[in-house]
């Protein structure tokens, strides 16, 4: 097992958005996420990756628990949120070579992951000058440095152009075959049911 | 109201009464201390309790701010609150009778001496804790903002008093309460400590009916 | 690691030189309002500029940490570190040191034209100086750093850091004073080290302060 969730209660303004909320989730296990808005879809996956405390329970990666002075358990673990999470006043390859340094990663593979995701002639352009799709491909190669073996992924075909989309999927069959764990979020249900293993509802 | 069904709470409120009534009584009937400051003088002895009740209070900010950043439990939160209204309030007392007290006694409405000053910034630290509850963000975020700032304010007390101390020798220097009076009558320093009770009685009811409120309205 | 989040500030600064630019325009402007309103006898410019000084400084740290943490909230970039396996106290010593700089950096510009438009003789140590500003400025931007973090989630941010700041810098606004005055009056620094102390300890206090509660303020 890699990812456990138990008993996870959290507040908003003090009403419950998870009150002894429990998930296990099993290594290599593609999970969907589902649900209304305001159901806590977000907020649970920037709670696995450590940006949002919980208010009680215990959500542990590989045993380690996930809180703010435990930094191991934030080493395998990634979350692709709605924003790009990057420095607009860097480029992209700056943003990258930030990341790997964060993660203790080679700054070698860059170029190539740049080029991988269609970004190869903007690596001298500033992250606040990338469009919307060019930040979701940003976001996707900031994922491909870090390798991380769970991979949280909130709306990731936002934004996305078909060859985009055609790009994303790629990646993700290739994290698949290579085992990667993923917590995926969508308003998508058919695409949903058709690339996750099982897929929880929230309230 | 549920906060005075519990005989405790009854109890309590009884004795602050009683001991106000007393106070008040006997610091309007009293002598003043030195003739030269007339009736005014008596304010010394709203003055010096009501300022070691506020730093007492604002003390007792920072531990339920300690308290509520290792344990993570609401009541803390509510508490510090709770201590912070309340040492608000008597803070503001004290940069009320301070001024009414100093131009009598000294000619002048603000003496900038150490612990009338240190009173008044920590008056206005606090009065950015109270903006900071209300526009800092969400309530769960707000509460460890809080903490972190109570804690920071009285971290920053003796800083400020060291600092405000040297800053300008030629300030006349508070009269402490043994050398205060004309006389050496043991009965104005046995006043001081019997109205400091009083008011860390009256405060503790303040504070503890506040904590029910800010409980009420968590359940709710 | 610490070195990798300086390096990344430095870099976003240097490109755009927004930080620095805003502060050394802002230091000017405020300079050349203090030149006007106090169009007194030299004399008086003299005793004024320390105070002076300070208050400029103050006012541009305000900006620069609220510009230097804004960099934080574009895009959600706080989320590349505080999801990621980094150690948050680590990334706040790392902003005190790129907010020290760049308010040092800021100071150093407008220094001069503060002299110039006051008209201010130097006769005084430039080493000394300089030490004065390093402790002074480290002792504003600890407590600012941590403020700025504490107010990153909140819609008054603007208006709350220097709220919170001007009263609890309030040790510093004296201290800094104080030693850049007995500077400028030729005293010795045996005169004024007392002061320099008050600074250091500040200084000390806070940034152990911050590294101890970064991680529990910085959250979405």
């Amino acid at each position: 097992m890699i990812l456990k969730v138990t008993t996870l209660s959290k507040y908003f303004n003090l009403s419950p958005i998870f009150r002894d909320f429990s998930l296990t989730v099993y290594s290599g296990e593609k999970i969907g996420l589902n649900g209304p808005n305001g159901s806590g879809k977000t907020t649970l996956l920037k709670m696995i990756s450590g940006i949002t405390s919980i208010d009680s329970g215990e959500i542990q990666i590989n045993g380690l628990e996930v809180n703010p002075e435990q930094t191991n358990s934030r080493k395998n673990v990634f979350y692709l949120g709605h924003s790009v999470g990057l420095y607009p006043g860097l480029t992209g390859q700056e943003n990258l070579e930030f990341m790997a340094g964060l993660y203790s990663q080679s700054t070698s593979t860059i170029p190539d992951i740049l080029s991988k995701v269609g970004l190869g002639t903007n690596e001298s352009k500033l992250l606040k000058f990338y469009s919307q799709g060019m930040r979701q491909r940003l976001k996707l190669a900031s994922a491909l440095v870090i390798d991380p073996n769970v991979l949280l992924l909130d709306e990731p075909l936002t934004g996305l152009d078909p060859d985009g989309i055609q790009l994303f999927e790629t990646i993700l069959s290739n994290w698949d075959s290579r085992g990667k764990t993923m917590v995926i979020v969508s308003h998508n249900l058919d695409w949903l049911s058709r690339i996750t293993d099982r897929i929880i509802t929230l309230a | 109201m549920p906060f005075f069904n519990h005989r405790n709470n009854l109890i309590h409120a009884g004795i602050a009464v009683a001991l106000s009534a007393i106070n008040i009584f006997i610091v309007i009937t009293l002598d003043p201390p030195n003739a030269a400051q007339g009736i005014f003088g008596n304010i010394f002895y709203i003055h010096v309790p009501v300022s070691w009740t506020a730093f007492l209070l604002y003390f007792m900010v920072m531990i339920s701010g300690i308290m509520f950043l290792t344990k993570k439990e609401s009541i803390w939160d509510h508490r510090g609150l709770a201590f912070a209204e309340v040492g608000t309030l008597f803070m503001f007392l004290i940069l009320t009778t301070g001024p009414i007290w100093a131009k009598p006694a000294w000619g002048h409405f603000w003496p900038w001496e150490p612990r009338l000053t240190t009173s008044l910034i920590l008056f206005l630290i606090f009065l950015g804790y109270f903006m900071l509850r209300e526009f800092g963000g969400n309530t769960e975020q707000v509460s460890r903002y809080g903490a972190v700032v109570g804690i920071l304010a009285f971290l920053d007390v003796p800083l400020i008093f060291f600092s405000v101390k040297f800053w300008l020798p030629e300030m006349q220097s508070h009269p402490q309460v043994g050398s205060y009076f004309d006389s050496g009558n043991l009965f104005p320093t046995f006043l001081v400590i019997f109205s400091l009770i009083t008011f860390i009685i009256i405060s503790t009811l303040m504070v503890r009916f506040r904590v029910s409120i800010l409980k009420q309205n968590n359940i709710n | 690691m610490l070195v990798h989040f300086i390096l990344k500030d430095l870099k976003i600064e240097l490109r755009s030189k927004e930080i620095i630019t805003s502060m050394f325009i802002f230091g000017l402007s405020v300079t050349l309002i203090f030149a006007l309103a106090f169009q007194v006898a030299p004399a008086m410019i003299r005793e004024f500029a320390p105070g002076l000084l300070w208050v400029v400084i103050l006012f541009t740290s305000v900006l620069g940490l609220n510009r230097l943490f804004s960099l934080e909230r574009d895009e959600h970039a706080l989320w590349s570190w505080s999801a990621g396996p980094v150690d948050r106290g680590t990334v706040f010593i790392a902003k005190v040191i790129s907010a020290l700089i760049f308010v040092i950096f800021s100071e150093i510009l407008f220094i001069i034209p503060f002299f110039v438009f006051l008209n201010l003789p130097i006769e005084f140590s430039f080493f000394q100086l300089g030490l004065i500003l390093f402790v002074g400025t480290g002792a504003i931007v600890s407590v600012g750093c941590l403020i700025s973090g504490i107010t990153l989630q909140a819609s008054q941010r603007d208006v709350l850091i220097p709220i919170l700041l001007f009263p609890t810098a309030s040790p510093v606004a004296i201290a800094a004073t104080k030693c850049t005055q007995l500077l400028f009056n030729q005293k010795s620094i045996t005169e004024w080290n007392y002061w320099l102390l008050i600074l250091g300890s500040f200084f000390v206090i806070f940034t152990l302060f911050g590294y101890l509660v970064f991680n529990k303020i910085v959250e979405e």
